[in-house]
């Protein structure tokens, strides 16, 4: 890491991105030292002059009344009084950290009594009146802190990390959650992923245009990769879901339809951001282009910090973040995983804080019942008909654990393998649509209830219906869905999500067929066929 | 440029032991949780702890008085003219002191006045009670006491012709035992990979924070980000590598706003119909995970909840969930307590106590709970620390005359008490127990941390008598940070502690704020002035005063 790179950087950092630097910021972006970022903000800040920089003081200052000056210390002339009583004794020797602007430099030193250090904290292009704006960048720091696993950023950029720090082993929650899920469940989640990866393929050598399935994936390995589109993407749930459903859609080659909604309505979103582009009947062109659009321009800034930072010297940490960016090129069709998993992590734990909340409130909506139907779904879709249906009892039989499962993933998704990201973006996606009743036969209660919140968005427990005929009597309005559903279990998911979708009758035939192929045991009879297997697997 | 151009520096390890078994546990349990007890248990039970303690030095210390002054078991039997002493528990007549009869007879239309900063006013009367009766303590050597309700004291004088108790000396139940100081070792001894360059002590250093107060807007605060700078390592290198781990004392969360519900969320919960629907914010919740995280990656954290976090409003708070922060929840040595909370921090390397053994057992939450389990060897060198988030130390501090009374003589008062909360359940919640009294000082902590005051101020308090031997306790008021930026930095071995104050300087915004800030902080500190010196009306004392209101409102 030579000036001239660091240079680089901070020019396009302030001039071009405008953003303030900070000795963090650099030496996170950089994998350099922090002290060695201090140094090298200050060589900048004595090479331009038309930059403003804030410096942090260190010291001890004069006495503890002797801060006069000090804005923020109130002038206790109690604590004086008294302090002065206690003398000798408790005469505490205090510390003072002060971050101040360029021009009260000078005027600050007189608020200490020794000054240990004086140093650079950032460098911006604009002068700033509001201090937390020195911090504005804080979020992306802790985004690259979190996503060194290893801790070898930490001890580069100099970090205390105390030996004494313990990470509680994830296994204890893995263990616990392959107990009670069994090796079914994990192993049910990771041949979907390859089905679904396969069925892909599949898909874009039949019958798609070229385009859009590259488009497809590229959407895939681009949302979590780009910055913009990673925010919504990790844990945005409502986003995962029409990325998801299009997966799905596209095996039961109804992905037009399916993708059309969903573009329709990313482009909704996108609108605010890109100008509307050409935006006729024709949605998949429209697309392409504006993808195409978007990558360009992520490619004209990548260019350009690979000008900057150019030589990638092996550092990790640079390298994973240029990695970052590199990766929305086009590795689409290899489907990698590793950056994806990076990202995807980060992003996960992403501190982009409105996103967070928004996601975190979508959480709270989502009923566990409903969270499990849609890994149901989603195995049954995509999964091969007899594997399929192991896992589906499975799974169906242990809805108490489900809570907790999803506990662990939270844990998870942070920890584990790529593989796990697609699962989980695939069972969230569906949930607010899914009726849950694919697994009534094991519950009636819970059958009724969710009978209830049917016809709405929401799910509302009621007790009062307890029994199974209160609930055929309470939506005479919708008499097909509970049928459909009473029948075909595994299809039910999809079928819901298609409704929903505006799909109409064509899909549901296709669904109802695959169902057929598939959950063969568990389809006939609903509610007693299930409950049997229910005691059969548990035996 | 290479890392080996930077001296590297190391944290001195601690961990957290087990407590003895006389130190009580702060957490309430299934089997503990009922609310049908009456309160006047904990009365009983304290008067029933404490007396004993507060004979034999009463009978000690009064030994030599002239008539050999004996001791009057009930207070109602004692003889008018005649010296002697009694025992009993304080309470405090106070017409401003809130009154849980006036809260029922009051009319709930009504809104409640804003509580009080100040109970104390000139009419204040001192009771001593026990189980026959009560009589009025009188006599100037009450002023100087600070007595607050609840405390368990020893009077010696008489009864005088009106019928109070004329007051010549008090006696307390005094700092309860403390084992002996371990010797400190000298700085590094037998860690020789210690490498300290220029001499500096490798004293271990507790980090000590309080209030830190995140709400919407304050989250990214600059002084936050820089206490996180300073506590991993990032600046003032050779200060921070010293601390051994956070204590964070309450407060962490500002009070929770109920935000609008907007228009999309209104429709999205129609299907909720009637069921009540409440939209707070979630940031505070994520910034302060994402700070922890930041911090917790270097050193272990303790947090403790205070008044204004989601862990209920009666003493003993417990555990907030520690799944709620985000990731901070892998570290095994973050660990959430309870409120109050003694800590048992020892130097060097060792196992946190939190294990995998319990985590079956337990629920998810309180996997850091299991500190008092698992019995080890017991370590060469450690301190003990009681924490709590102030709200003892506030309530006691609203008795007393203040100026000439401060907050650490009350934290003193308190230890001298034997007793942490004397004010619970009177004016300060707490949980309603039948068979202990939890808050009564089992033994004297080394260091009596009290988070959420309005600025630094320590003292080390030593005792030394014939009953209990020698004792001494650091107290450590800890400011709230969201006010003053300071943090405390307490020395494991040497009890000392400092102040290491975050600010900035010449921005006009910042300025401003502080500048506000300061100049509310000084409104407050009148307004309690006055509050005391210029007595107000004493709050209603019968239903006639809510008609009287109702009247003026009507008008």
């Amino acid at each position: 890491m030579t000036t001239e790179q660091v240079r680089d950087y901070l020019e396009k950092q302030l001039f071009i991105e405008n953003t303030v630097v900070t000795y963090r910021l650099l030496s996170r972006e950089l994998g350099i030292h922090v002290n060695d970022a201090r140094l090298e903000l200050q060589k900048y800040r004595s090479l331009r002059k038309d930059v403003h920089a804030t410096y942090v003081m260190i010291g001890t200052p004069p006495s503890r009344y002797g801060f006069d000056s000090d804005p923020f210390m109130e002038i206790d002339e109690e604590a004086a009084r008294r302090w002065a009583e206690n003398t000798g004794g408790e005469a505490v020797q205090e510390r003072l950290m002060l971050l101040v602007s360029e021009d009260e430099l000078e005027d600050s030193k007189s608020q200490f009594y020794i000054i240990d250090s004086i140093d650079v904290y950032s460098l911006s292009a604009v002068y700033l009146i509001d201090a937390d704006l020195v911090c504005k960048e804080n979020d992306r720091i802790r985004e690259l802190d979190a996503q060194d696993k290893t801790g070898e950023l930490a001890k580069k950029v100099g970090l205390i990390v105390g030996h004494h720090v313990k990470k509680r082993k994830p296994v204890k929650r893995g263990l616990k959650g392959k107990g009670k899920l069994g090796a079914t469940a994990t192993t049910s989640k990771q041949p979907t992923v390859k089905k679904d990866a396969t069925v892909k393929k599949d898909s874009t050598i039949k019958a798609e245009p070229t385009k859009t399935s590259k488009e497809l994936t590229k959407e895939k390995t681009s949302i979590p990769i780009e910055k913009k589109p990673t925010k919504a993407g990790t844990l945005d749930w409502s986003k995962a879901k029409s990325k998801a459903e299009k997966e799905k859609e596209k095996a039961d080659e109804l992905k037009a339809r399916a993708e059309k909604e969903a573009r329709e309505a990313r482009e909704k979103r996108e609108k605010d951001k890109e100008n509307p582009k050409p935006n006729q009947a024709e949605e998949k062109p429209a697309e392409a282009v504006k993808r195409g659009v978007k990558r360009k321009t992520r490619a004209i800034e990548l260019s350009d910090s690979e000008q900057s930072v150019k030589p990638p010297s092996p550092e990790p940490h640079k390298g994973a973040w240029l990695k970052g960016r590199v990766v929305v090129s086009d590795d689409e069709e290899s489907d990698e995983p590793r950056p994806r998993k990076g990202k995807g992590r980060a992003s996960a734990q992403s501190t982009d804080v409105e996103e967070l909340g928004r996601s975190v409130r979508a959480m709270m909506d989502i009923d566990d019942e409903e969270v499990e139907r849609v890994t149901k779904a989603t195995a049954a879709a995509l999964t091969k008909p007899i594997p399929k249906s192991k896992s589906k009892v499975v799974e169906s039989s242990d809805e108490e654990e489900h809570a907790e499962r999803k506990d662990e993933e939270d844990s998870m998704y942070v920890d584990d393998e790529p593989a796990e990201a697609k699962p989980k973006r695939s069972r969230k996606k569906a949930e607010k649509k899914v009726v849950p009743v694919g697994s009534n036969g094991l519950k009636k209660k819970r059958v009724v209830k969710s009978k209830m919140s049917t016809d709405e968005r929401g799910y509302i427990v009621t007790e009062d219906y307890s029994s199974y005929e209160s609930v055929d009597e309470e939506e005479p309005e919708e008499p097909e869905k509970p049928k459909k559903k009473l029948t075909s279990k595994p299809s039910e998911s999809k079928l819901k999500r298609t409704a929903s979708s505006k799909a109409t009758k064509a899909p549901s035939k296709e669904v109802k067929k695959r169902a057929s192929m598939g959950g063969s045991s568990t389809k006939p009879s609903a509610g007693q066929g299930s409950l049997m297997n229910f005691f059969g697997k548990k035996s | 440029m290479t890392d080996s151009t930077h001296p590297t520096y190391e944290r001195p390890p601690t961990y957290a032991v087990e407590l003895p078994g006389c130190i009580p546990s702060y957490e309430i349990d299934d089997a503990k949780k009922t609310y049908k007890h009456q309160y006047s248990n904990i009365y009983y039970m304290r008067l029933q702890l404490l007396r004993s303690f507060v004979q034999t030095r009463a009978k000690a210390k009064w030994k030599d008085v002239a008539g050999n002054p004996p001791y009057t078991e009930r207070v109602l039997e004692v003889n008018k003219g005649e010296l002697c002493y009694i025992i009993g528990t304080i309470y405090m007549e106070m017409p401003l002191k809130p009154n849980v009869m006036d809260d029922i007879a009051s009319d709930l239309a009504i809104p409640p006045p804003p509580p009080l900063t100040k109970f104390h006013s000139a009419e204040d009367a001192v009771m001593i009670e026990d189980e026959s009766g009560r009589i009025q303590l009188i006599g100037d050597r009450l002023k100087k006491a600070n007595l607050v309700t609840g405390v368990i004291v020893g009077a010696l004088g008489m009864e005088t012709n009106d019928g109070g108790f004329e007051v010549a000396d008090l006696c307390y139940a005094g700092m309860p035992p403390q084992e002996a100081d371990p010797d400190v070792p000298p700085p590094g001894k037998g860690e020789d990979k210690m490498d300290v360059d220029d001499g500096g002590e490798p004293h271990e250093l507790i980090a000590f924070v309080s209030g830190l107060s995140l709400d919407e807007e304050n989250c990214n605060d600059i002084n936050l980000v820089m206490l996180a700078e300073f506590l991993v390592g990032e600046m003032d290198t050779k200060t921070s590598s010293r601390i051994s781990r956070l204590v964070i004392a309450g407060n962490s969360l500002a009070p929770i706003v109920l935000l609008p519900l907007e228009e999309e969320e209104l429709d999205n919960n129609k299907a909720w119909k009637n069921q009540e629907v409440i939209n707070i914010s979630t940031v505070p919740t994520l910034q302060l995970g994402a700070f922890m995280l930041e911090v917790a990656r270097t050193m272990p954290i303790h947090l403790i909840p205070g008044p204004t976090d989601p862990s209920g409003a009666i003493l003993p708070q417990q555990r907030v969930p520690r799944g709620m922060f985000g990731r901070v929840h892998e570290y095994g040595t973050f660990a959430c307590e309870t409120n109050p909370v003694y800590l048992r921090i020892a130097a060097g390397e060792g196992t946190e106590s939190e294990t995998e053994t319990e985590v079956d057992t337990e629920t998810e939450a309180d996997v850091d709970g299991t500190r008092r389990k698992a019995p080890r060897p017991p370590p060469s060198f450690s301190r003990t620390f009681l924490v709590n988030s102030g709200q003892p130390l506030d309530d006691m501090y609203k008795y007393v005359l203040s100026p000439p009374t401060t907050r650490i003589e009350m934290a003193e008062n308190s230890l001298r008490w034997r007793h942490m909360a004397p004010t619970a359940p009177d004016t300060l919640w707490c949980h309603p127990y039948f068979d202990l009294e939890p808050f009564i000082l089992p033994v004297t902590p080394d260091f009596y941390v009290v988070g959420n005051q309005p600025e630094f101020s320590t003292e080390l308090i030593e005792d030394d008598d014939e009953f209990e031997g020698k004792r001494r306790c650091r107290i450590v008021l800890v400011p709230e940070f969201s006010k003053t930026g300071s943090l405390v930095l307490v020395n494991l071995r040497t009890l000392e502690a400092t102040c290491m104050r975050i600010g900035t300087k010449g921005f006009a915004v910042k300025d401003k704020k502080a500048q506000e800030l300061a100049e509310q902080r000084r409104r407050e500190k009148e307004q309690e002035v006055k509050d005391q010196t210029e007595p107000r009306e004493p709050p209603r004392k019968s239903t006639q005063m809510p008609e009287a209101l109702d009247d003026d409102e009507m008008d």
